[in-house]
């Protein structure tokens, strides 16, 4: 629908409301704040719940995850494969774990399915690289953050 | 007729007949732990616990036989309350390690956890725990998810006839071990993971290799043995991980062997020919299909005289294809065991066949010959087999030229000119005659593997000039 609107008396001389405008523009240039970070030295602080790049959480070097599945069933893009193992002193281990990275939407599902605590999405979100990379097992065994 | 009504529904039942079958008629689905259809009843776990009008208890509905008239309440106020209580006293010890346990998603203890139990704990006591000792090849066990519901002990009695599980101690700290801790002898071990209702019995073969919930399942036939035991096989992205019986009151009843069980591993082998081969001077050289056609086609139709050995692990259907392509040669079927079904007979006192080969009878109702009539010297031999049945050893050598079709492994190629990949009893369908006369159709449960393709296909492109296998 077309709404007209009717114009003011002085927004009829066209000339006066540029300058009007233009006076704004002019303020945020010389006395606005600047908003743009000089990345890389200074950094924007985002949520602590952010969703980034994942890890695996370990326990004196140990990884929480046991194998069981469940994040590769709930996630959306299909791209975490897992191979399930036994070893001496752990019943259930994953002996893969690729997550197929360009994959995943970060939704942060496997995060929220996991019962061990042990998939875990970082703060970290610098992941451009110059190959299609695939998260192997020794690379989610990074500890990333503290959570 | 008879008749009981189960929550205001009116159900016929036979003289005898139990409350939880009854009920099962209707869709109405008792819990149940201890009661088996094909073990006897015991009535110890208590889950299956409902309400007889007049009765002043509870009773148990696997034991309870029905009368006429009688009214049954399975949803009441206080079988809930029954039922919800049995469940939390299962759990009070038992380990929750679900993300761990194969059983998980088929599991009756979360089913009835999630249908009849408490949403907490109201326990923070230590659980009880055991140290496993090993029962065998076969079966894995994990005493700390085990509810007591003693069905492993009543199948080792009835079904396998070896008496080796028992309940040793008692109340809290009952173990169900074998006797002294010896491995398995029953030849059912496997069925021992279908029976237990929990993850305390899982089988070692299947351990870890996949979720449940991943897998879809079809209806199929095992190819053991001559019995010819109705089975389910289970997979996912086109690879099979375990086979499970299917009940067939007139052959199998619940059970397979474990032969059977696990004898689906040719499929997959890495050292399965996937792709035609061909015989050089030294060994084999793997071919595409349109090149290698044209050199068989000429070897067929140069060939006076053709023997054809048909392995007794091949359907009707092909063997009707087989005869009708090469209808002027002498047909001989093959078993490794047996050389004809009169020497076929029962191994043990359950299901087990001397005959391992599944279509032996069928093969002989068709018309071919046995093996023992093979004689040397024909210019062309030509095998078929489905992988159940090995190629073989030296039987190439037996004519001039040979050529296998089916399946095989590369260890048994020596002396074959051509090597031709067919599938396996899981990838086709078709017809199965069991020892008893019983025709069996089943349903290819898998695309083919490879590059191997249906007899039929192979056959056709023989006499078709673009040479292109279907
Ligand atoms: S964040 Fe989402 S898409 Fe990415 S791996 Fe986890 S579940 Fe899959
Ligand atoms: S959900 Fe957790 S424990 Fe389960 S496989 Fe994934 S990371 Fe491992
Ligand atoms: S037996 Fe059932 S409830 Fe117990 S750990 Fe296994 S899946 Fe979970
Ligand atoms: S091992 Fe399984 S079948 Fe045997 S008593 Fe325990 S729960 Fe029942
Ligand atoms: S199923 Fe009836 S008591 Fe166990």
């Amino acid at each position: 629908m077309l709404i007209k609107r009717e114009h003011s008396f002085w927004q009829k001389f066209y000339l006066v409301e540029f300058f009007l405008g233009l006076g704004i523009t002019l303020k945020n240039w010389f006395f606005g704040k600047n908003i743009t970070y000089q990345y890389p030295e200074q950094r924007r602080q985002y949520s602590p719940r952010y969703r980034g790049q994942h890890y695996i959480k370990s326990v004196n070097g140990v990884e929480n995850c046991t194998a069981c599945m469940l994040c590769p069933t709930v996630c959306p893009a299909d791209c975490i494969h897992i191979e399930a193992g036994e070893k001496e002193n752990k019943e259930k281990y994953p002996v893969k774990f690729d997550i197929d990275i360009l994959r995943c939407c970060f939704c942060g599902y496997c995060e929220e399915a996991c019962p061990k605590d042990a998939i875990k999405l970082s703060n970290i979100y610098e992941m451009a690289d110059y190959e299609r990379r695939v998260y192997d097992k020794d690379f989610l065994m990074i500890q990333r953050a503290k959570k | 007729m008879a008749k009981v009504v189960i929550d205001g529904v009116d159900v016929e039942f036979e003289a005898g007949e139990k409350i939880i079958d009854v009920a099962s008629k209707v869709n109405n689905h008792i819990p149940r732990y201890c009661y088996h259809e094909g073990l006897s009843i015991v009535a110890q776990c208590r889950m299956c616990l409902v309400e007889v009008e007049g009765q002043r208890k509870l009773v148990t509905a696997c034991s309870t036989p029905c009368t006429d008239g009688m009214k049954v309440s399975t949803k009441s106020e206080k079988v809930k309350k029954a039922v919800s209580g049995v469940q939390e006293f299962l759990l009070v010890n038992h380990p929750l390690d679900c993300p761990i346990c194969d059983q998980a998603g088929e599991c009756s203890l979360q089913e009835y956890s999630y249908k009849h139990g408490q949403e907490d704990a109201r326990t923070d006591f230590f659980r009880r725990t055991y140290i496993d000792v090993d029962m065998g090849p076969s079966i894995k066990k994990n005493m700390n998810r085990c509810i007591h519901c003693t069905r492993c002990i009543r199948y080792c009695d009835e079904v396998g006839q070896i008496h080796e599980m028992i309940a040793q101690q008692r109340g809290n700290d009952t173990e169900i071990v074998t006797i002294d801790g010896n491995p398995l002898q029953t030849a059912y071990a496997g069925g021992l993971a279908d029976v237990c209702p929990v993850g305390s019995l899982t089988t070692k073969d299947f351990r870890f290799k996949k979720r449940v919930w991943y897998l879809r399942s079809k209806d199929t036939i095992c190819d053991g043995c001559s019995q010819g035991c109705n089975i389910s096989a289970s997979f996912e992205s086109n690879l099979i991980y375990r086979l499970e019986p299917r009940k067939n009151m007139d052959i199998n009843k619940w059970w397979m062997c474990d032969e059977g069980r696990y004898g689906f591993h040719h499929v997959h082998s890495p050292s399965r020919v996937l792709g035609p081969l061909i015989k050089t001077s030294d060994s084999f050289e793997s071919r595409l299909w349109g090149d290698l056609i044209p050199s068989v086609s000429a070897l067929v139709q140069q060939a006076k005289n053709i023997s054809v050995v048909v392995a007794a692990d091949a359907t009707l259907e092909e063997v009707a294809i087989l005869k009708t392509h090469f209808s002027s040669a002498n047909f001989y079927s093959y078993s490794p065991s047996v050389e004809k079904t009169s020497e076929d007979k029962a191994v043990d006192h359950l299901i087990r066949r001397k005959d391992k080969s599944p279509n032996l009878k069928g093969l002989e109702e068709s018309g071919l010959r046995p093996f023992s009539e093979l004689k040397s010297g024909s210019d062309l031999l030509i095998f078929f087999n489905a992988g159940k049945v090995r190629v073989p050893y030296g039987l190439a050598k037996l004519a001039k030229n040979a050529i296998a079709i089916g399946v095989a492994m590369k260890e048994d190629l020596n002396g074959w000119n051509y090597v031709l990949p067919s599938l396996s009893t899981y990838e086709k369908s078709g017809t199965f005659v069991n020892h008893t006369g019983m025709k069996q159709k089943f349903a290819a449960a898998i695309a083919p593997v490879g590059l191997s393709r249906p007899l039929n296909k192979i056959l056709e492109a023989l006499t078709k000039s673009d040479r292109k296998v279907g």
